[in-house]
């Protein structure tokens, strides 16, 4: 198998090698809402999950790309960080769902740069908020009982209580 | 988009899935390479059904006559797949299948189909589902199986079952709602540690997840990882306690307390039988003797402190404290302090009871050297030494020191009352450096020290500059530390002189003045005023200010080192009016010591310090 695997990859070294002197291509990405965006290939580059999707495929010129999760608010979004290259203000300015729901479509697409990105940007967020606020946040129910929570609490306030804060 | 196959298995309880004849029809050239890289894996125990190039349908008979899709591996090559785990981005749908519903095929979720036992056992089936994957639609009809097993479906559990099913694997709830839990391990690994205990608030799950190795892996993955300092303290009431300091957000954290331990089983006798002269006046450099003394001297001695005369060591990512007294016996045991669970579990015991003992790390295993324990004349000293592995979770013995120094004394007598022991430690250089004294009441002497090196498993003389110059010897603290390579003691202040900074020179075996003036104010009654660590790869002394909080100060290592060669070069001229201007121009030279956290502590007294990277 291993020598087969070798065979195929460098079928696949000579079909990329091929493809780049070919014609920019074309991808086509359907969003939920079916909006069909045209982007250039260069563009999905950093969508690895497509950009495997497309090495795997043997297609001629424009491939289309259903994302049936990923509406074209949000997709114009990704776009507008991407060619912003991922500027810290343009992530400041997305609402918490278009966070949330951005560093989502990073993971399926495995977008590594707009992932660390989005999860850095929550992480930023939630790290010195109330619990409340996290629990709201995230629209998660609070499963402890009334006990454990004032235990935990205790607990809590214990670890930082009588410390100077600088 | 999608290609379809048509694949021909054979199927029973105990050999799985297994392939029958040449059924593969290609319908869009598939690689022959995949098919025995699925036939490969069937073997090992996974069940696969073939989709597409890019999908993997993964089952499993999850009890008897059921069939259970567990997973879609979606593949980026042909030959490399990654599991997409169900509830993600794949959602499956039963769309019709010959032997449905009468014949004896009936839906439990929808992942999950059961085969009642009226069914022909011999008979061919085949169902057609459709799997959506995000991006793509693959239709999974045609895949034809045969099913040769007897199942028993009994019509009454179903329902149980179902409930059963989807409380242990179906339903688990997220960390956090519509988002995949990787996702949310990545926000979480990206948020400061020093909120990780608010943060286990939220819910149960998050509370498991904080705690949990997984997290902190992915935390080293992406280099989040953080180094903290824990200090030691003594509180009123004579209790330990641990503060953890986050050096970014300069935040202190309480530790849980100990634990209560080694109380039960001991007795009154051993503290009458204590030769209470042999720890008097060792000098001043030695400060077990007061500590005892003072402890000695206590109305109630029952009420020791616990783990007092412990020792710390960090390894492995876990703080470990070693034995210390438990009323008049010296302890075994050691305690494991988890910064990931944030608590402690006691963790295999040492092979004697020994307090003051010194501890060092090499190679990620906890070296443990001499000490005190309790024999048959009272207290006294220990040349083991033992070193454990927290990878093994054992311990194993090594040579013991041979204070070959004390071996030379002039007479039988002499080296009869004078006692040898380990006053200091460092890991320098891949080996333990052990500087010693010996003492007998009222006087000590020190004698040079010894090293162990674990290559040859041997314990070797020190370097005679090195055991000369060693600038404090003491049994319990820590007053040397080894920052990048360099190996850092503090001499304490006397009549003459402020409280330095030593560097030990390799080459040269000596130890040079690396920095003057240390900061130090609060000296009295204080069983350690001052500690030296290793943090962020700085050099740290941890002392009380004028105002007796505990103060975390750190050294500008880069503009020690060019001191170090200044004062040097200078210290070794014949000259002594230069000397003394070097040392002033060196405290001109700035802000060499800065503060990086302070927190108030009048009733709390420096013990130890560690610091620990996760």
């Amino acid at each position: 198998m291993g020598e087969r695997g070798e065979e195929w990859e460098a079928v696949m070294l000579r079909k990329a090698e091929e493809e780049e002197s070919k014609a920019v291509k074309k991808v086509k990405l359907v969003t939920s809402d079916g909006v069909t965006m045209e982007v250039e290939i260069s563009t999905v580059k950093e969508m690895e999950t497509i950009q495997a999707f497309m090495n795997a495929t043997d297609t001629d010129n424009s491939i289309i790309f259903p994302l049936p999760k990923v509406s074209s608010h949000i997709l114009s979004r990704i776009m507008e960080l991407m060619s912003g290259e991922y500027d810290q203000e343009l992530v400041k300015r997305l609402s918490h769902e278009e966070l949330k729901e951005i560093c989502m479509v990073a993971n399926y697409l495995n977008m590594k740069t707009l992932l660390h990105l989005t999860a850095s940007a929550i992480a930023n967020l939630i790290q010195n908020k109330s619990v409340e606020f996290v629990r709201h946040f995230f629209n998660i129910i609070n499963d402890f009982t009334p006990e454990e929570e004032v235990q935990l609490r205790k607990t809590h306030e214990w670890a930082f209580e009588g410390v100077d804060e600088d | 988009m999608w290609c379809g196959v048509q694949l021909l298995y054979y199927c029973n309880a105990n050999a799985g899935f297994k392939q029958l004849g040449n059924f593969v029809e290609p319908i869009s050239g598939v690689d022959d390479a995949l098919t025995v890289g699925i036939v490969a894996a069937i073997a090992c125990g996974d069940q696969f059904l073939y989709v597409s190039e890019l999908c993997l349908v993964v089952w499993k008979l999850s009890c008897k006559g059921r069939l259970l899709i567990t997973g879609v591996l979606w593949g980026g090559s042909r030959h490399r797949f990654e599991k997409v785990s169900f509830s993600d981005y794949v959602s499956l749908t039963w769309l019709q299948g010959r032997g449905m519903g009468d014949s004896g095929i009936s839906y439990i979720t929808d992942r999950e189909i059961s085969i009642s036992e009226e069914f022909d056992l011999l008979a061919w089936f085949w169902f057609e589902f459709e799997v959506v994957l995000m991006g793509n639609i693959l239709n999974l009809n045609n895949s034809k199986t045969r099913w040769n097993a007897s199942y028993e479906v009994l019509q009454g559990e179903s329902c149980k079952r179902r409930r059963l099913s989807s409380n242990s694997c179906e339903d688990k709830a997220r960390l956090i709602p519509l988002l995949p839990d990787e996702i949310t391990i990545q926000i979480l690994a990206r948020v400061p540690r020093i909120y990780y205990l608010n943060l286990k608030l939220v819910c149960r799950a998050w509370k498991a997840t904080l705690v949990s190795s997984e997290l902190f892996s992915v935390r080293k993955g992406l280099g989040t990882m953080e180094e903290w300092l824990y200090i030691l303290t003594k509180v009123k009431d004579d209790k330990l306690l641990w503060y953890a300091l986050d050096p970014l957000s300069r935040r202190w954290q309480r530790l849980p307390p100990m634990p209560k331990v080694g109380f039960e089983d001991e007795t009154k006798k051993g503290l009458i039988s204590f030769p209470l002269r042999m720890w008097s006046m060792m000098g001043s450099s030695i400060r077990i003797v007061d500590v005892i003394m003072s402890w000695l001297g206590r109305r109630d001695a029952l009420d020791w402190m616990p783990f007092c005369g412990c020792s710390i060591g960090a390894v492995d990512g876990c703080i470990y404290a070693l034995g210390g007294f438990s009323r008049a016996s010296a302890m075994k045991s050691v305690w494991q302090y988890d910064p990931i669970k944030n608590s402690w579990a006691e963790a295999s015991s040492m092979s004697v009871g020994r307090a003051y003992s010194k501890t060092g790390i090499l190679n990620n295993k906890l070296y443990v050297v001499g000490g005190v324990t309790r024999g048959r004349g009272g207290l006294s000293p220990l040349q083991s030494a033992e070193v454990y592995d927290p990878h093994t979770g054992m311990w194993s013995q090594l040579p013991s020191m041979p204070f070959a120094r004390a071996q030379v004394l002039p007479t039988a007598f002499l080296a009869d009352l004078l006692k040898p022991i380990a006053t200091g430690m460092a890991s320098y250089r891949g080996r333990l450096f052990v500087p010693q004294s010996l003492y007998c009441w009222p006087f000590f002497v020190d004698v040079g020290g010894e090293v162990y090196d674990p290559n040859i498993n041997t314990w070797l003389e020190m370097p005679i500059g090195m055991g000369e110059g060693w600038p404090a010897r003491q049994a319990g603290t820590k007053l040397s530390v080894t920052v990048n390579d360099d190996l850092y003691a503090l001499d304490p202040s006397n009549s003459l002189d402020s409280a330095k900074i030593k560097v030990y020179d390799y080459e040269g075996d000596t130890w040079k003045v690396a920095a003057v003036d240390v900061p130090i104010h609060d000296f009295t009654d204080s069983e350690s005023p001052y500690l030296l660590a290793g943090l962020l790869g700085k050099l740290h002394v941890i002392t009380k200010d004028a105002n007796h909080n505990i103060t975390v100060l750190q050294a500008d290592i880069q503009h020690e080192h060019a001191r170090s060669a200044f004062s040097q070069s200078i210290l070794s001229s014949p000259d002594n009016s230069i000397t003394e201007d070097a040392e002033s121009s060196a405290q001109s030279q700035g802000e060499f010591w800065k503060v990086l956290a302070t927190r108030s502590g009048r009733s709390a007294e420096l013990v130890n310090c560690q610091s620990l990277k996760i």
